[in-house]
């Protein structure tokens, strides 16, 4: 088991690689200037001053050199200094990141806590009243597209009903132990928005899985074998644990992609913010950073997902009839 | 009932009127009529969709096909390819393609999302394939000597291609979403051409005033959804 | 005990009469939801304890001034931060030199008098006595000069202070209290350019100018005093009551990061925030709501800026070296309308590029003039197909690229309206989005062939040198190309004349003579309107807003009971 868990982990490093490489051709490909970094856009500035700036700057290294300088630097934990504002790539990443994780752990929760039940559900009464209806409105919420959700709510729960915070994270508001309440109330809204879209997602997949795991009513015969209770959860739980761990690796790139949108809306101070401005300013060893992160989540994600596989696949193996049949 | 090109016409005096019998769906902000330009947006919308699905779709089928199949080196080859696809923001690579591409029309666009959702599908793919590896009618056909690509195609694509059209419907509806986060960022097709994304993001500035342009993109995606999910679920005989 | 139904049969049987069912019900149900979110709304939820206070209550608590800022300044350093959030901060943490007042003259602050020499060359400033930073340490001309040195100095990339040092000699301080600037040659302009916020030298000395911990934490001589920045949330300022011009008649400013002006517009509503921009169509609607106009007051100025189309004129294109053509352009463009409809006539027509800068501009016409602009083609010789009513000129189609900056709305907008405008009189025009880099690398390198874009002048009318002037082609911001050398003999005349009555006069002869040749085409600038809370007062708009100038914050007091402080601001 360790070995395989250490050849996979080395097999991550190539990826990373490849990706970092990938975004710094991109990025050298794409047209920059450090003056528009130092400068407002359409304020009068001479041509005299503006080649006194690039002068300072300095010849540029060629792209392999910069591209080995950073690898190299990256292999010794340094991230290298913003090109904004001269402050170590770290200490950016680093206020952003614990409110992307936040914001993304709560969604998660929420759609997992959410979609599995109704799918399981689904799957064992399918067709009935239950099951329907719950398809039809998270349908409803699924097709309504997140920005225009986020500025909906914003405009019925915040506006008009006055029920809950615009935007921010409610932190700066209140003192002691009321700010964990104000936290908690500012993250509804950008939860519900990022949760929204991958209900109706998640419900219809965990329950087209278990309809194969659990086929039509072997969840009874297990029953009528006797098992009930913990013992009849046990005996499922392993291909309950399925579908989460396999919508995990979907899941996680939507998170981190759908952030954007909703922390602008929310003005949600997290990376998705930070990833969309630094390419707009070609901030390169922000930019990387970042892509090297959320490809490091969404690997281990994916790591998650290909351990945890082979350990439930046994039982999985056991439960399908023996013609093979899954019933889909 | 086809409208004609003139009647997205610019009319900057009838800016933002709502609906009403000269224009069911109202005007946007330049006094365009927005029932023109939601069916024009129509256009646009399904072809990034469908275009960028069906590019995630085979890319993602081949490469997950292909490496769950064959297996030993070449599945880790791929595997890293579609690591490095799945991990890539969306956002950069659509930044780029359309710099370079810019003036090319959709094909950026379409290629951006395709990409981007190409690794979702492959890693799909190559769970499934590798699940039905395992099952004894697999091994009886494999048995029998029976040619990879054609096994393939018989036994595998049958059984995986109910959740395929799945992945398929939400990979429109996702192609769709991702589009219109683009062309709300800036970086989708070119004015004035229409996607039901730009529509939104030019409805947001006043949506204080005017909800028709938010809400009629919104319904046509949701209708379209909506019919990709009831095609989904024919396809699946599932309900 | 039975299996709980028969999935496939029950589900097949019933299938038919859902899936008929489900679409209508799934649109009835979207559009239900969706409108009920949507249409304007008569509930007004109460305004939570963002900020103390009720209207017609007296303040209890520390009344602050939140203001919304939509992009979080990348650094707080006085020279090299020179983003439009950085600037507003640093002029309340900081005090600049010289400041102007909200009709854009220029006022002491902390220089309280300046004089200069008979040639021209030598201005003089004696600066205020008794003026401390934030820390105690006293403020002195050597801070002055020490502020000069890093702008000057290359590493701190303070690109954006630079030009009006660039005339300089030498900078000298004689006495603690006196610092004296020798220019080359006489500079009108130069007094403007010391309109700089005065870094605390004895921090910065010795340190990494770059990555010193006052970028984040700044310290200056100003009325209010830098308590915190909270990374991606706000900036949080308190009055200084020993400032030297009174203490702040507000206790401190919140300055909240919200990047989208219809999230600062909600966050006014709930009252998270005491100040936000309206959009015109948004202001047309709460003009006549009662319990809108109750709670908020309106603000209302015209920035210094507008929009304009560069044409390139260098030959590189068949079609815009021509000036007839160029003035066709701005005639076909409906500017006008533009204004009426989506601005609700909350916008100002640019008539030429001083517009706002010189007294008396001509005002431009009142509406587009396709009739002459058809003929200015004509002559040209761009003539219309009869067939296709495509203009063509010895077989060369006139048909163009108009780059546009993505994300500007106004720019993306507008850039569709000429499209439509020129189309009508047979002109073929493209519109290439691109993002802000892009963009101004073709700009820079006059890979193009029209583009549209802003541009904020100075108060001077020296601003447009860069625009205008031939050597500013390679390099600088002339992007039309435009090589006139009457008008860059005026220019520099106009520069080096101190006396005003002149250099209005040679401004006179260079607006006209644009105007005659268009190099560009100026076509508008929105008025902005904003939403203050009737909870503070004394606000005066300018064309830098209500806190770019001085007084500035000085001026706003709480607007029920007695002000903090009854010190009135001095310094004028």
């Amino acid at each position: 088991m360790s070995g395989f868990l250490l050849r996979r982990l080395l097999a991550c490093l190539p990826t990373l690689l490849g990706i970092t490489l990938v975004a710094f051709v991109i990025l050298n490909l794409l047209p920059s200037d450090p003056v528009l970094t130092w400068s407002e856009a359409g304020v009068p500035m001479s041509a005299e001053s503006q080649a006194r700036l690039r002068a300072a700057l300095g010849a540029g290294r060629g792209p392999a050199e910069r591209y080995s300088d950073w690898l190299l630097s990256v292999v010794r934990l340094d991230l290298g200094r913003s090109l904004r504002d001269a402050r170590p790539v770290q200490e950016v990443i680093g206020e952003a990141l614990p409110w992307t994780a936040l914001l993304n752990l709560c969604a998660m929760a929420a759609i997992y806590g959410v979609g599995l039940p109704l799918g399981f559900l689904g799957a064992r009464r399918p067709g009935s009243q239950g099951d329907r209806w719950s398809r039809r409105i998270l349908l409803i919420l699924f097709v309504v597209p997140p920005f225009a959700a986020a500025l909906l709510m914003q405009r019925l729960f915040a506006v008009r009903l006055g029920l809950l915070p615009l935007q921010g994270t409610g932190l700066g508001e209140a003192t002691g132990a009321a700010r964990l309440g104000s936290l908690a109330e500012h993250l509804v809204l950008p939860v519900l928005c990022l949760a929204l879209a991958a209900w109706a997602y998640t419900t219809r997949y965990a329950r087209a899985l278990f309809r194969t795991l659990f086929p039509a009513g072997s969840v009874a015969a297990a029953r009528a074998r006797g098992l009930s209770g913990l013992r009849l959860a046990r005996h499922f739980a392993p291909m309950a644990a399925l579908p989460f761990v396999s919508i995990l690796g979907a899941v996680v790139p939507a998170l981190v992609a759908g952030s954007v949108v909703i922390e602008e809306a929310f003005s949600w101070p997290g990376l998705g913010r930070l990833l969309v401005h630094a390419v707009e300013g070609r901030d390169y060893p922000v930019v990387l950073a970042l892509v090297l992160l959320s490809a490091c989540a969404v690997l281990a994600g994916q790591l998650l997902v290909d351990l945890a596989y082979p350990a439930l696949d046994p039982r999985l193996r056991e439960q399908v009839a023996p013609d093979g049949s899954h019933g889909g | 009932m086809l409208v004609a090109p003139s009647s997205t016409e610019i009319r900057l005096p009838e800016a933002l009127q709502a609906p009403s019998g000269a224009h069911p769906f109202g005007t946007d902000a330049l006094g365009r009529d927005l029932l023109a330009r939601v069916v024009q947006g129509a256009r646009v919308s399904l072809e990034v969709g469908f275009g960028a699905t069906l590019l995630a779709l085979v890319l993602g089928a081949l490469l997950g096909g292909t490496a769950a199949l064959r297996a030993g080196a070449v599945d880790l080859l791929l595997g890293r390819v579609i690591e490095v696809l799945g991990c890539f923001p969306p956002f950069v690579l659509a930044l780029a393609l359309v710099t370079v591409a810019g003036g090319a029309g959709l094909m950026p666009i379409v290629v951006a999302v395709g990409l981007g959702r190409a690794a979702s599908t492959a890693r799909f793919v190559r769970g499934e394939v590798q699940r039905r590896r395992g099952a004894g009618l697999w091994i009886a056909a494999r048995a029998s000597g029976a040619g990879l690509p054609r096994l393939a195609l018989r036994h595998l694509l049958p059984l995986a291609a109910g959740p395929l059209v799945v992945q398929a419907a939400f990979g429109v509806a996702q192609a769709i979403l991702l589009e219109s986060s683009l062309s709300f960022l800036g970086l989708g097709i070119q004015p004035p051409a229409a996607s039901w994304g730009m529509i939104l993001a030019e409805g947001r500035a006043t949506v204080e005033v005017a909800w028709w342009p938010i809400l009629f993109p919104s319904v046509a995606i949701a209708a379209t959804l909506a019919g990709l999910e009831w095609a989904g679920s024919l396809a699946t005989g599932d309900e | 005990m039975t299996a709980r139904g028969e999935p496939a049969g029950r589900g097949r049987a019933g299938r038919r009469e859902r899936t008929s069912a489900r679409p209508a019900a799934i649109l009835k149900c979207a559009a239900l939801l969706l409108l009920l979110a949507a249409l304007p709304g008569c509930g007004r939820s109460p305004a939570p304890s963002g900020s103390s206070g009720a209207a017609g209550a007296a303040p209890t608590g520390p009344v602050r001034f939140v203001f919304p800022l939509p992009i979080e300044p990348a650094t707080l350093n006085f020279v090299s931060g020179t983003d439009q959030s950085s600037v507003l901060v640093q002029r309340l943490v900081g005090d600049l030199l010289v400041d102007h007042d909200p009709d854009l003259h220029v006022v002491p602050r902390l220089a309280a008098s300046w004089d200069v020499s008979a040639d021209g060359k030598v201005l003089t400033f004696h600066l205020r006595p008794g003026v401390r930073f934030h820390d105690g340490v006293p403020c002195t001309s050597d801070d002055v000069v020490f502020t000069y040195e890093r702008i000057m100095d290359p590493a701190s990339k303070a690109v954006g202070r630079v030009d009006p040092f660039l005339p300089i000699e030498k900078v000298e301080a004689p006495d603690p209290a006196t610092v004296r600037v020798t220019y080359r040659e006489p500079y009108a302009p130069a007094l403007r350019g010391w309109e700089i916020p005065i870094l605390p030298a004895h921090l910065y000395r010795g340190a990494d100018f770059a990555a010193a911990k006052e970028n984040r934490a700044p310290v200056g001589t100003g009325p209010f005093r830098f308590v915190s920045w909270e990374a991606g949330q706000r900036i949080v300022l308190d009055a200084n009551p020993d400032y030297w011009g009174g203490r702040p008649r507000i206790d401190g400013i919140d300055l909240r990061f919200i990047p989208s002006s219809d999230t600062a517009l909600q966050a006014l509503l709930t009252g998270e925030v005491d100040y936000a921009r309206l959009q015109p169509p948004e202001w047309e609607a709460r003009r006549t709501d009662a319990d809108f106009q109750k709670r908020y007051r309106e603000v209302r100025f015209v920035p210094l800026f507008y929009y304009y189309i560069a044409w390139r004129g260098d030959g590189s294109n068949p079609f815009f070296g021509d000036p007839r053509v160029r003035r066709a352009m701005t005639l076909a463009l409906d500017r006008e309308g533009y204004v009426r409809s989506v601005y609700h006539g909350l916008g100002r027509l640019a008539g030429s590029p001083f517009q706002g800068l010189l007294a008396g501009s001509p005002e431009p016409p009142a509406g587009p003039d396709p009739a002459s602009a058809a003929r200015l083609l004509d002559e040209a010789g761009w003539r219309a197909d009869p067939k296709t009513g495509k203009r063509a000129r010895g077989g060369v189609p006139l048909r163009f690229t108009l780059l546009v900056y993505s994300g500007g709305e106004d720019h993306v907008q507008f850039s569709q309206v000429a499209q439509q405008n020129l189309k009508a009189l047979g002109i073929e025009m493209r519109i290439e989005r691109l993002d802000w880099q892009t963009l101004w690398a073709r700009l820079k390198s006059g890979r193009f062939e029209a583009a549209l874009s802003g541009f904020m002048p100075g108060a001077d009318p020296d601003s447009l040198y860069g625009m205008l002037h031939s050597s500013q082609i390679e390099g600088g911001q002339n992007y039309a190309a435009w090589k006139d050398p009457d008008v860059d003999a005026w220019l520099d005349a106009a520069r080096r004349t101190l006396d005003e009555t002149q250099r209005t006069a040679l401004y006179r002869r260079i607006e006209a003579r644009v105007l005659e040749r268009q190099p560009y085409s100026y076509l508008f600038a929105p008025v902005v309107l904003a939403a203050m809370s009737r909870k503070f007062d004394g606000a005066l708009p300018s064309p830098q807003g209500i806190l770019g100038h001085n007084p500035g914050a000085l001026a706003l007091f709480p607007a029920t009971g007695s002000p903090a402080s009854s010190t009135s601001p001095q310094g004028r």
